[in-house]
């Protein structure tokens, strides 16, 4: 089984292609801005690379992240899926980075993206790299002392040394592509069915909180951005 | 050989529209607009716009390809609104539109959505005059355009310096207890009312204003000389006519766009107006332009008034147009702009 991995939730565009546990091609470009610009080059540059294979599956980061850039992200991959009349896979990016961070640590940690603002998104996991807690949006002195005190993952994370425990040994770069691909594969071959897409769809926009405790448990997604934060708008006063 | 099919994706605003044309027959034109969800806030919200595309294209997709009764696999050509627009919304019509071609290899047209407005009217009315002036005004935009037939060659004649048309419409709407968007009510309320109870400013039509913005609109100051006007009514407790207040800013609107339109037209030797936009959808605007083109001798153009307000058919027609004369596609990697000059028709780079 092909898949067809795109992350777009950090500065980075990452996209990889997975045959089994074989990585067929890896393509990142480092540019806040040029997720649109940039994504379908890498894809085509991948494919080719990967040798033109039948994809079977489209997995795509969700984030939480910077909005744009979730978008671009999941809009391409909806598109593909659509094109070529394959499912279309959405993955929690910090499930993905932690998945990959939980082969050296062995025991509770956690995993941040930036949010702006000085705000992060971050999550909390177990040994095994399953979520226990989030995603949520907080400043980093927002958070419990012992959730504090856990090693940290992310770059965000080692912004903030002082307060989260964090070494810059402990951090990874950004959500990777390699890392959404491999974590789609393994509950795709473990059998896990993508989750409800009306059910997931209202928790997009309006989120109240609710969307951590909805998706725990829940590793395969519906490929829409976790916002995480409802829409910053105000109504008029008058 | 059959002619091209198109397929259309529009985004700047907040309608997620797909069209499909096959030459320059309409097929389809599916269109999802989130502007119940924008109403609360009286005005378009970017970030709420954005999250509506997002969840509305795909689906929407899946509508056009079934109306029009073809596969995505047929489709020979795709075509985005590349600008102007809200940049955030672009980018779900141009990150799909990419995907789509390169996953199809077919061609990818990323377009100038004011060049769409005027062009869909080739769908209903036939094949563009040699050469015409397209008056665009909306909610996102007022603009007289100089466009020639192979809608490659357009030229901006100038544009509002302030507010667009539409929001003139949504903010009166506002100060009048009129819900959003502005333009349908404002239109309803003033027929019951008198459209010269009060004489309203015409901004730029000063001849000291005519040198310097000879077809370039401004309702800033109409706005705050309505609101002004109302305001000091209440104050002295008299009761505000809103039909009467409605009417008479239309008229003021409506009379500024009509004059500086056919202005453009006679100027440049021009016998074909062509209006589209929102605000094209306005009986008084369709009325006043239609008397006036009768006596100044131009025909006048208006599409239907779902063809005017934004749509995929109208980047479709535009884009079949484009492989109908042959033009170079875009490149995969363009930029999505939110300022897009009117000389770029379809992005190269
Ligand atoms: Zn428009």
């Amino acid at each position: 089984m092909v898949i067809l991995a795109m992350d777009t939730s950090s500065p980075a565009t990452s996209v990889a292609v997975l045959h089994g546990d074989v990585l067929l091609a890896h393509e990142v470009h480092v540019d806040a801005r040029s997720h649109a610009e940039v994504l379908a080059v890498l894809v085509q540059r991948a494919l080719k690379v990967a040798g033109e294979p039948d994809v079977s599956a489209i997995a795509v980061g969700v984030g939480p992240g910077a909005y744009t850039g979730l978008r671009v992200g999941v809009s391409s991959a909806q598109a593909y899926g659509l094109a070529w009349n394959i499912p279309v896979i959405g993955v929690c990016s910090l499930d993905a980075m932690a998945r990959a961070a939980a082969e050296s640590v062995g025991g509770s940690f956690a995993c941040a993206i930036d949010a702006r603002r000085k705000e992060m998104y971050w999550a909390q996991y177990d040994a095994d790299g399953q979520r226990r807690a989030g995603p949520h949006v907080n400043r980093p002195g927002e958070i419990a002392a012992e959730i504090r005190q856990l090693p940290w993952f992310g770059d965000i994370a080692a912004s903030y040394l002082e307060l989260l425990h964090a070494s810059a040994a402990d951090t990874v770069a950004y959500p990777d592509a390699r890392d959404i691909a491999r974590f789609a594969l393994h509950y795709l071959q473990a059998g896990e069915i993508i989750a409800d897409a009306p059910a997931e769809l209202s928790l997009h926009g309006h989120d109240d909180g609710t969307t951590a405790s909805a998706l725990l448990g829940q590793h395969l997604l519906s490929p829409y951005p976790l916002y995480v934060r409802r829409p910053d708008a105000a109504e008029p006063t008058k | 050989m059959n002619e091209p099919l198109i397929l259309g994706i529009e985004t700047s605003c907040d309608e997620t529209g797909i069209g499909i044309v096959r030459g320059s027959t309409l097929l389809a034109d599916a269109v999802a607009s989130s502007v119940e969800e924008h109403a609360r806030f009286g005005g378009v919200v970017p970030e709420v716009a954005s999250r509506a595309h997002v969840e509305a294209m795909i689906p929407t997709i899946q509508r056009a390809c079934s109306d029009a009764g073809v596969s995505l696999r047929d489709v020979d050509a795709i075509a985005v609104t590349g600008g102007p627009g809200l940049v955030g919304a672009l980018l779900i019509g141009t990150a799909t539109a990419k995907a789509l071609a390169s996953a199809l290899t077919i061609p990818l047209y990323a377009v100038n959505h004011l060049a769409g407005h005027v062009v869909v009217d080739e769908l209903e009315h036939g094949p563009l005059p040699q050469i015409a002036v397209g008056m665009l005004v909306s909610g996102g935009h007022s603009s007289l355009l100089l466009i020639h037939d192979d809608a490659e060659d357009v030229t901006s004649l100038g544009a509002t310096i302030d507010d667009a048309a539409g929001e003139a419409f949504d903010k009166i709407a506002r100060v009048l207890g009129l819900p959003f968007p502005g333009g349908p009510w404002i239109d309803k309320s003033a027929m019951e009312g008198n459209r010269n109870a009060i004489v309203f400013p015409r901004g730029l039509t000063s001849s000291k204003d005519q040198l310097e913005h000879q077809y370039d609109f401004s309702f800033s100051g109409l706005k705050t000389a309505v609101a002004r006007w109302v305001t000091q009514q209440q104050a002295a407790g008299h009761v505000v006519s809103v039909p009467d207040v409605a009417a008479s800013f239309q008229e003021a609107v409506v009379d500024v766009l009509t004059k500086k339109a056919i202005a453009a037209c006679l100027d440049h030797g021009v016998e074909h107006l062509i209006l589209g936009g929102g605000v094209a959808a306005n009986s008084r605007l369709r009325v006043m332009a239609q008397e006036r083109c009768d006596a100044a001798g131009i025909q006048l153009r208006v599409p239907s008034p779902k063809l005017c307000t934004d749509n995929g058919a109208m980047i479709a027609a535009l884009g079949s147009k484009l492989v109908r004369q042959g033009v170079a596609p875009s490149p995969l990697n363009f930029p999505t702009l939110s300022v897009l000059p009117m000389s770029t028709v379809v992005m190269h780079q």
